[in-house]
C-alpha cells in the first residue's frame, strides 16, 4: 500500500513535511512490533508519501500499521529529531557542497525550498504548530492510495477509514509572518568550488533522467579534476540537475573548462548508440523495481503524486522507448548553448 | 481518500498458473505465469558443478561458468537484461531477468552460445590470469578458510565437493581448453526443463494456461525419463545413501584470527513439505536475531544446503572470539527448545509471523523462480503450493532434524 499526501510548504515551513513523516515511520517502526512489516517514508517535492507492505494474510495489521503512519503527531521523540534535522541543515549551509547546491537552485527556481528544512524553520518548529500543520495538509480527499495485491478497494476503505485526518480541511502553506534573521556567514573554503545547474522536465517524464545519464557518462571518464558531482534534485514542476566540483584554487580555471567541456562533450558526442545503451540501463532499472507489488506501488505512487494519470509506470515506461535521438540531441545542445546557472565558491 | 487505478494494475499479482509438461513427453521448458509482471526470468541448471573437477584441475568448472557469463553477457548486450551465472560444487544456475517480450530472444541467444563453438585459447589464458589474481587477492582470507571448512563439516574432507570451487594457483595453469571444452558441451543439455517466469498478458500464453495440469513428475530434457532425484550426473559419483549424517559431532579449528564463527549443522528429513526447511530456518534465523541486538554477535545466517545425499541446514553465528561458545549453546539451545515445545505459543506464532513477512518481502520474481526450479532439481518433481505452516508443524519440523554437526572456528584464547 502506497499512499501520498500532497504538501505546500511556506517559507517558515521548510522541513515540517520532512518531520512529519519521519515521526510518522518511527511511530510505525514501533508499531510494527513482530510482524516484520515492510515500512517505508518519502519526502518528494509534491508530498509525503508511505510504503507499507507485508503478507496478504496481514491485511489488518497493515491497515492499522498506515493508520498510525497516518495520525495525528504527538510531541514524543520530537526534540530529539528536530535536534538532528537542525545539525544537518546547518551542516548543508556551513559546507561547500551544501551552499553551492542550494545557490544553484536558488538561482534556478527562486524560492525553492529545502525539503529537510532550513535551521531557521526548524528551530521555530513547535509540537503544537506541527500539529497545526499536519491537521492543514492531512486531508483524506487528497491523498492517493494505490495499493497491489489481491484486496477489494472495499477491504482496503474498511482498513484505513479512521486515521483521524479531517475529510477537507484548508490548503497551502501558512505563511506564518515570522522575519527570519539573516545566517551568519559560512566559514570560507578550503578549495575551490564551481558548479553550474539547468533546468529539465519534471520527473513524470524520463528525459531528466537519461540526459543525468548521458552526461555522468562523461563525468566517470574522469574529465573533471579534482571532486565532482552530478545530481538531479526533483522539483515540483521541473527537475534541477546540478553538475559541481572542487579543485585547489590555482586550478580553478581549469574545473571551469572542464564543466563547460561536459556540456559540449554531451552535445557533440552523443549519437543513437549511446542513447541506445542508456535506455537499456534506465529500462531495466525499471522493471526490477517494479517487479515486486511493493515496488510496483511505489514507482505508481510516486509518479502519480508528480502529478502523472493512473497507469504512469506503463506510460514512463512508453515514454522512454519513444525518446528518440532528435529530442535528446535537441535537449543537449539547448544544455549547451542557453544560458546555465553557474557560482563559484573561493577560499 | 482517491483510490486509483493503481487496485487494477496488482490485482491477484499473487495467483501463479503453470505449465508442466503432458506426462511422458520430454519438456525442454516449464513456463509459469503471474498477471502484470514487468519482469521476465529464464532459470537454467546446467550440469557443469565444480565436483566434477578432476584432481589437480580445481577450477575448470569455475572457469567455464565464468567464461560462460561473459559470452552470454556479450550476447545479451543489446537487452535490458540481469544476468546471474553462479557455480556450485553440484551444478551452474543462470538465471536471465528481462523485459518479457525480450525474454524469447535472450534465451535463443543463449541456446545459440551452448551450442556454438567454445571459447578460444585467449579467452581461456585471461580467464585463469584474472581468477589467479583473485586467489592471490583472496589468499589467507579467513572468511574463505572458514567456508572451506563448512565444505568439509558437511561432506567430509575427501569429498570432491569440498574441494576449493575457484581452483588454486597451482590447479588453474594445468587446466587446458579440453577440459573446458569438455564441460562445454555437457552445458548445452540442462539438468532439468528450462524454468520461465512471464506476465500471463504475453501473448502466446493464454493457450499455456488453459487446462493447467497438477504437479507431479518432471522429465530430464531429451531424455524422456523423470528426474532421478535431481542432481544427474552427481549420482553417478556413487554417493552413499541418506541421511547426510547419523551422528553428532564437534570440530574446533584454531586460527590467529580476529573473530570467531560457530556454524551448528543438522541434516533435514526428506519428508518436509515444500517450504518447510524454508520456514523452519526462518524461524531460527528469527529466534537467534535478539532485540536488543547482541554485542557479541555480529551476524547470524540461516541456510540450507543441497548436497546429493540430501539437505542440511546450517545456523552460522558471526561472532566476537569471547562470544563463540556462549552462541554454540545458544544455537544448540534454540533448536531444541523449539523442537521439545519450550518455545512459549505466543512467542512462536510471532516468529512465524515474522518469518512469513521476511521471507515474502525478500521474494523477487528471479528468487522465486530459482527456488522453484531448484525444488524440482532437489525432489525430481514439480511441486504444487506449498502448506501455511502452523507453529505444530514448526515443532514437529525442528524435532525431525537429525544430529548435529558443530564448527567452531576462532581463535586461541587461552
Amino acid at each position: 500500500m502506497h499512499v501520498s499526501i500532497p504538501l505546500e510548504e511556506g517559507a517558515t515551513e521548510a522541513g515540517w513535511g520532512w518531520t512529519l513523516q519521519e515521526l510518522a515511520v518511527s511511530r510505525a517502526m514501533g508499531a510494527v512490533g513482530q510482524m516484520g512489516a515492510m515500512i517505508q517514508g518519502r519526502r518528494s517535492p509534491w508530498g509525503i508519501s508511505y510504503l507499507v507492505a507485508g503478507p496478504r494474510r496481514e491485511a489488518d495489521h497493515l491497515g492499522w500499521i498506515l493508520r498510525v503512519l497516518l495520525e495525528e503527531p504527538t510531541a514524543a521523540s520530537l526534540d530529539g529529531l528536530l535536534n538532528r534535522a537542525l545539525e544537518r541543515a546547518e551542516s548543508r549551509r556551513e559546507t561547500p557542497d551544501g551552499r553551492l547546491a542550494s545557490v544553484l537552485l536558488e538561482m534556478l527556481v527562486p524560492g525553492a525550498l529545502p525539503l529537510e528544512g532550513t535551521p531557521e524553520s526548524l528551530q521555530l518548529l513547535s509540537a503544537g504548530l506541527l500539529r497545526e500543520f499536519w491537521y492543514r495538509t492531512h486531508q483524506r480527499s487528497n491523498m492517493t492510495l494505490v495499493v497491489v495485491g489481491d484486496v477489494t478497494p472495499e477491504t482496503i476503505l474498511t482498513l484505513i477509514h479512521s486515521t483521524g485526518a479531517p475529510e477537507s480541511a484548508r490548503a497551502g502553506p501558512l505563511d506564518l509572518p515570522f522575519a527570519f534573521p539573516s545566517p551568519a556567514p559560512p566559514p570560507p573554503p578550503l578549495r575551490s568550488w564551481y558548479g553550474e545547474g539547468v533546468l529539465l522536465p519534471p520527473a513524470t517524464s524520463p528525459l531528466a533522467t537519461m540526459v543525468a545519464r548521458l552526461l555522468s557518462q562523461r563525468l566517470e571518464a574522469g574529465v573533471i579534476p579534482g571532486e565532482a558531482r552530478l545530481d538531479l534534485h526533483p522539483l515540483a514542476t521541473s527537475t534541477a540537475l546540478t553538475l559541481r566540483g572542487a579543485v585547489p584554487p590555482a586550478r580553478e580555471a581549469e574545473l571551469q573548462r572542464a564543466v563547460e567541456e561536459i556540456w559540449l562533450d554531451g552535445a557533440t558526442s552523443f549519437h543513437g548508440e549511446l542513447l541506445e545503451v542508456v535506455r537499456r540501463d534506465i529500462s531495466l532499472q525499471l522493471l526490477e523495481g517494479s517487479a515486486t507489488p511493493w515496488g510496483l506501488a511505489e514507482q505508481e505512487g510516486w509518479l502519480l503524486a508528480a502529478g502523472a494519470a493512473p497507469g504512469a509506470v506503463a506510460a514512463y515506461r512508453d515514454s522512454l522507448h519513444a525518446l528518440d535521438v532528435e529530442v535528446v540531441g535537441r535537449t543537449l545542445d539547448r544544455l549547451l548553448t542557453e544560458p546555465r546557472a553557474s557560482w563559484s565558491l573561493r577560499p | 481518500m482517491m483510490l486509483t487505478g493503481g487496485f487494477l494494475l496488482g490485482l491477484a499479482l499473487h495467483s501463479i498458473w503453470f505449465t508442466p509438461p503432458p506426462p511422458g513427453v520430454p519438456a525442454d521448458s516449464i513456463v509459469f505465469h503471474r498477471p502484470h509482471l514487468s519482469l521476465g526470468v529464464e532459470v537454467r541448471v546446467l550440469p557443469v558443478g565444480t565436483a566434477q573437477d578432476p584432481v589437480g584441475k580445481e577450477g575448470t568448472a569455475w572457469i567455464t561458468s565464468e567464461l560462460l557469463r561473459g559470452d552470454v553477457s556479450a550476447a545479451l548486450t543489446q537487452l535490458p537484461h540481469r544476468l546471474e551465472v553462479a557455480a556450485t560444487p553440484w551444478y551452474t544456475l543462470l538465471v536471465i531477468q528481462t523485459a518479457p517480450e525480450s525474454l524469447a530472444t535472450a534465451s535463443r541467444l543463449v541456446d545459440r552460445i551452448l551450442s556454438g563453438p567454445p571459447p578460444t585459447q585467449f579467452q581461456l589464458d585471461l580467464m585463469k590470469e584474472r581468477i589467479i589474481g583473485q586467489l592471490d587477492f583472496q589468499e589467507g582470507s579467513p572468511v574463505e578458510a572458514f567456508r572451506r571448512e563448512v565444505d568439509r563439516l558437511l561432506l567430509g574432507s575427501g569429498h570432491p565437493g569440498a574441494r576449493p570451487a575457484h581452483g588454486t594457483v597451482h590447479s588453474l595453469p594445468t587446466i587446458d581448453l579440453e577440459d573446458v571444452e569438455a564441460l562445454w558441451r555437457e552445458a548445452k543439455a540442462p539438468l532439468i526443463p528450462v524454468f520461465r517466469l512471464l506476465p500471463s498478458s504475453t501473448s502466446g500464453s493464454k493457450a499455456a494456461m488453459e487446462g493447467t495440469p497438477a504437479p507431479g513428475p518432471i522429465l530430464a530434457p531429451g531424455q524422456g525419463s523423470a528426474v532421478a532425484q535431481g542432481f544427474g550426473w552427481v549420482n553417478a559419483l556413487g554417493e552413499t545413501p541418506r541421511p547426510l549424517w547419523t551422528e553428532a559431532d564437534r570440530l574446533r579449528i584454531i586460527r590467529p584470527i580476529t573473530n570467531g564463527w560457530v556454524t551448528v549443522a543438522y541434516p533435514l528429513p526428506d519428508e518436509l513439505p515444500p517450504g518447510g526447511a524454508e520456514t523452519l530456518a526462518g524461524v531460527l534465523r528469527e529466534q537467534l536475531t535478539p532485540s536488543p541486538p547482541d554485542p557479541t554477535l555480529f551476524r547470524l545466517d540461516a541456510e540450507l544446503r543441497d548436497t546429493p545425499r540430501g539437505r542440511a541446514l546450517l545456523l552460522t553465528a558471526t561472532v566476537a572470539p569471547d562470544g563463540v561458545d556462549r552462541w554454540e549453546g545458544r544455537i544448540l539451545e534454540a533448536v531444541e527448545k523449539l523442537a521439545e515445545g519450550g518455545v512459549p505459543e505466543a512467542f512462536l506464532h510471532s516468529l512465524l509471523r515474522r518469518q512469513r513477512a521476511r521471507s515474502l518481502l525478500d521474494e523477487t520474481p528471479a528468487a522465486w523462480l530459482t527456488a522453484r526450479a531448484l525444488e524440482a532439481l532437489r525432489t525430481g518433481t514439480l511441486q504444487g503450493g506449498s502448506i501455511h505452516p502452523e507453529a505444530h508443524h514448526v515443532r514437529e519440523w525442528a524435532r525431525a532434524l537429525g544430529p548435529p554437526r558443530i564448527l567452531v572456528y576462532g581463535p586461541d584464547l587461552e
